[in-house]
């Protein structure tokens, strides 16, 4: 891979600001980049380079001028295709949505225009950020820089895939139940949940009113950190978004681990009965790199993972079910099949079903919040047990999630960071999630952070050209 | 319950819901309602009567202790 694609956006911002980089000659890369790959990875679903040139001459405009819109100013990025885009195209992958060109951003893809940064297109997702990845929607799938026979995961896959492949440093997700934390971790990528509330779903398609989550998959965790400190805030308009101040998300990045408190849900590791074995061992591996890097690590004991991921699953059926049920009854055909089947599958859910769920809610929030965090910093937990799956091992029972332990996250609402944490011997990544307080992302990107300095995994990239010529 | 009794339940839902499935899927739809019934039953028993059903998670609604 180009020298220029691989250099982070802290690394780019010093670049730009020194004169040694120009933001016009970081995007021509990116955009001959996606060019040379996309065909097979299948990362964008639109590519809107005219816009990104523009953008990015704008910023070296501002560079020369001395003027600064923040970290990423100049810096490329992809949006998942559910985020509205004024004038652009946003599909949900989906037949019913074949021409739907929003008049006005969303409000995350309007704070990174303010802070001066360039996009570089519409990244795929799976239809409506649900269901399955599946050639019968309006795009096909994207598919895994790692192995293209396999898949990225869901429902950002085009934004991990794209970050993975070093079309782009950053790209926009979304989290309903590991929508963010699954593609960064089959993808090998940092993909960061923040807090539900501190970043705004306005103009995002929504799966489920209660659990959606904004946030960023990026190549490395000080780059997640960048990002978050342009889109946090309250937004009015999003009646999910909370009136909290955001933080300083670089001021203790560089801290450490020595000292600080970590658990981990024993339980729920073994609830994992698909769970493949090096999978584990590498969770294993990472609890000893952060006792080696002093903090203490211990198990601790929660509700049945059964019983949180039921609660998350029970909601948002029920909830995206009422955003489609009329589609589903009118016109189910335009929908790819595994995506009409999820869908359709809330309608199994009664109504005494979602309000004890909610209710159940609370008290596993509580849970995790209080009766763990309040005695520890952060809980890890393996991202998947799993690596990813082949497309033509994909279950045909579209509930079938495949070893994802992100759901309780969403339940909870807390902030989770999915990171790299090691290679499998199929060479495919493995992924670890440090969750932390409400509100306390700067504990779980500075653990992060710890951890990757402690490991070599950013090292790594997909040689995906060697794939690409197999074909 | 028991499978006739899911199965009664799973026709009754899918008529009161207006759905049509592809030829030869309403039996994997059926093993698709049968998850969601055993999840229905992983949510009970339903918590505390204080504890009222949590749909934004501003901190205020966050912060209340529950069950004492």
């Amino acid at each position: 891979m180009d020298d220029l694609l691989a250099l982070s956006i802290a690394e780019l911002g010093r670049a730009y600001r020194d004169g040694a980089l120009s933001p016009v000659t970081v995007t021509e890369a990116a955009l001959a980049r996606i060019a040379e790959t996309n065909p097979s990875l299948r990362a964008f679903n639109t590519v809107t380079a005219e816009k990104a040139l523009q953008q990015a001459e704008a910023a070296e405009t501002n560079f020369k001028a001395k003027v600064d819109l923040g970290p990423l100013q100049g810096v490329p990025y992809g949006i998942k295709d559910i985020y509205d885009t004024a004038g652009v195209l946003t599909s949900c992958q989906s037949r019913l949505r074949p021409d739907v060109v929003p008049d006005a951003n969303a409000t995350a893809v309007q704070a990174l225009e303010d802070g001066g940064a360039v996009m570089l297109g519409k990244c795929a997702t799976i239809e409506f950020a649900t269901g399955g990845p599946s050639e019968d929607t309006l795009f096909p799938p994207a598919r895994n820089p790692w192995n293209l026979d396999h898949v990225p995961g869901g429902s950002s896959s085009g934004s991990g895939a794209a970050v993975a492949a070093g079309l782009t440093r950053m790209a926009l997700g979304s989290d309903t139940g590991g929508s963010i934390r699954g593609p960064a971790a089959l993808c090998g990528t940092v993909g960061l949940k923040p807090t539900y509330g501190r970043v705004s779903r306005r103009g995002v398609f929504p799966l489920s009113y209660s659990m959606d989550h904004c946030g960023p998959l990026t190549w490395t965790v000080e780059d997640a950190a960048l990002t978050l400190g342009v889109l946090a805030g309250h937004d009015p308009a999003d009646p999910g978004s909370a009136d909290v101040p955001a933080g300083d998300y670089m001021a203790g990045l560089d801290t450490g681990a020595a000292g600080l408190r970590l658990a981990y849900p024993v339980n729920w590791i073994e609830e994992q009965g698909d769970a493949d074995p090096a999978v584990i061992a590498a969770f294993e591996t990472a609890l000893e790199v952060f006792r080696d890097l002093g903090a203490t690590v211990e198990p601790v004991a929660l509700q049945s993972f059964d019983r949180y991921h039921a609660c998350g699953r029970l909601i948002v059926l029920a909830e995206c079910y009422s955003i489609h049920e009329r589609d589903l009854q009118t016109r189910p055909e335009l929908y790819g099949r595994p995506t009409r089947e999820r869908l359709m599958a809330g309608a199994f859910v009664r109504g005494s079903d979602y309000v004890t769920a909610q209710r159940l809610r609370r008290e596993l929030a509580h849970e995790v919040e209080s009766s763990v965090l309040g005695t520890y910093d952060a809980l890890l937990a393996p991202t998947f047990v799993r690596t990813a799956q082949r497309f033509d091992e994909m279950p045909s029972n579209p509930m079938k999630l495949g070893g994802m332990m992100t759901q309780p996250f969403n339940v909870t609402g807390s902030p989770a960071l999915a990171l790299c944490s090691g290679f499998h011997e199929n060479g495919l990544p493995i992924s670890i999630q440090i969750a932390g307080r409400m509100f306390d992302e700067a504990m779980v990107l500075r653990l992060g952070a710890a951890y990757e300095a402690a490991t070599a995994w950013r090292d790594v990239r997909p040689t995906l050209s060697q794939d690409m010529a197999a074909e | 319950m028991s499978e006739e009794s899911e199965r009664v339940l799973f026709e009754a839902l899918v008529a009161r819901a207006g759905l049509n499935f592809e030829p030869g899927r309403e039996e994997m739809m059926f093993t698709v309602a049968r998850q969601i019934f055993a999840w229905s039953d992983a949510v009970r028993p339903a918590p505390s009567a204080e504890v009222e059903p949590a749909t934004a998670y501003a901190p205020a609604t966050v912060a209340p202790e529950v069950g004492g």
